[in-house]
């Protein structure tokens, strides 16, 4: 059954359609067994990206904020001091499904109205780190995420219209990838 | 001429209209979503036409915020009736004022990468949705033939769907969730 939106004839600001495509974050795990990602398993919380009023958080399945700053990485990999995420539950949960695609789980992150209170007027798209996380071998290709004796190697590419976030772990080699829909085009750099 | 600045950000919006779209993908999507309403699944439209005009303002003020630009090189637009060039009372150039509207726009629409001008969207080729069902998917192709998909995942993200939409004329774009087009780009 459609739903009752999808055939009228409706005009949206430009804002809503952007938060409207980014209502679904998508965490494609394309290795084998790879387990459920979960932020308490990996070493981001989530997505901080341009929202209607200022950033908002993209968050992964069971996590919620604690009031406590958080790091973010900037687009040079630079772990950048901080974002204020407002303590409120993450609206909606997870749904699992399997991505034929890809070969391993798929998730789709429902979109979180987490309040970002930043003071930062360049809009700011970039994953925020999970409290102990360190970063190294920084660059504009991303960086390497050290939690405890962890490390995994997260870099961000564009597709057509969207960011995607590759995360893979050193020791494991599973591999997490994290989409984010831009609501505009631009031009791919992903391989 | 209108100055630049963020007032511009609402005008121009996206559509998530089908009837928004070109003719000919117009018909197709619009074929391919009959099928899959008739065939129990849901979907919800995210984007179909994003103006040109729309690409045009969020393109050059990215240039002129974040790419030094000079906003008196930006090249006009038909139908875009915007002036780059801020002006000082007496009438020289005031290139603080040209570049922090501009970047009032880009902070305003959200632009963290250079948007393209042209793209499917532009043209009106192109949808973004996401898609959903339950159990088994008995949907029929544009020759009439019924395929049942069992596979999963039970989303856009589903390969035996894309063949079903193509042969529609709606082609996934896998590298984009929600994308599909009249070419796959
Ligand atoms: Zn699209």
């Amino acid at each position: 059954m459609a739903s009752s939106n999808s055939s009228a004839i409706r005009r949206t600001g430009p804002m809503m359609v952007i938060e409207q495509m980014r209502r679904a974050v998508v965490i494609a795990v394309v290795a084998t067994l790879a387990g459920i990602a979960h932020a308490d398993t990996l070493p981001i919380v989530g997505v901080l990206a341009p929202g209607e009023n200022g950033p908002v958080l993209h968050g992964l399945p069971g996590w919620r904020s604690n009031g406590e700053p958080m790091r973010y990485l900037d687009e040079h990999g630079r772990a950048q001091c901080c974002v204020h995420i407002a303590p409120m539950p993450l609206v909606g949960a997870s749904t699992l499904m399997r991505d034929g695609q890809a070969g391993g789980d798929l998730y789709v992150v429902e979109f979180s109205d987490a309040l970002v209170t930043r003071e930062n007027r360049k809009p700011l798209l970039g994953p925020v780190l999970n409290a102990g996380v360190t970063t190294e071998r920084r660059s504009s290709a991303g960086a390497t995420l050290r939690q405890g004796d962890h490390r995994s190697r997260l870099s961000r590419c564009t597709t057509s219209e969207g960011v995607r976030f590759t995360l893979k772990d050193e020791g494991t080699s599973v591999v997490n990838q994290l989409y984010l829909p831009l609501g505009y085009d631009v031009t791919p750099s992903c391989r | 001429m209108p100055l630049s600045g963020a007032q511009w950000v609402a005008l121009y919006p996206t559509s998530t209209s089908v009837s928004d779209l070109e003719l000919d993908f117009r018909t197709s999507l619009n074929n391919f979503l009959a099928a899959l309403t008739a065939a129990g699944a849901s979907y919800t439209i995210a984007a179909t036409l994003r103006p040109p005009e729309r690409a045009y303002l969020m393109h050059w003020s990215y240039r002129v915020a974040r790419e030094n630009y000079d906003p008196r090189q930006v090249p006009a637009m038909t139908g875009v009736n915007i002036d780059w060039v801020h002006k000082r009372p007496n009438g020289s150039y005031d290139e603080t004022a040209s570049r922090s509207a501009a970047n009032a726009m880009t902070t305003s629409y959200g632009t963290v990468y250079r948007p393209s001008l042209t793209s499917r969207h532009t043209e009106g080729r192109a949808v973004d949705m996401n898609l959903s069902w339950s159990g088994t998917l008995r949907i029929r192709n544009a020759q009439g033939q019924e395929v049942s998909i069992g596979s999963t995942p039970r989303s856009g993200a589903n390969t035996d769907l894309h063949d079903v939409g193509a042969s529609y004329g709606v082609v996934k774009l896998v590298s984009d969730p929600p994308h599909w087009s009249d070419d796959g780009h």
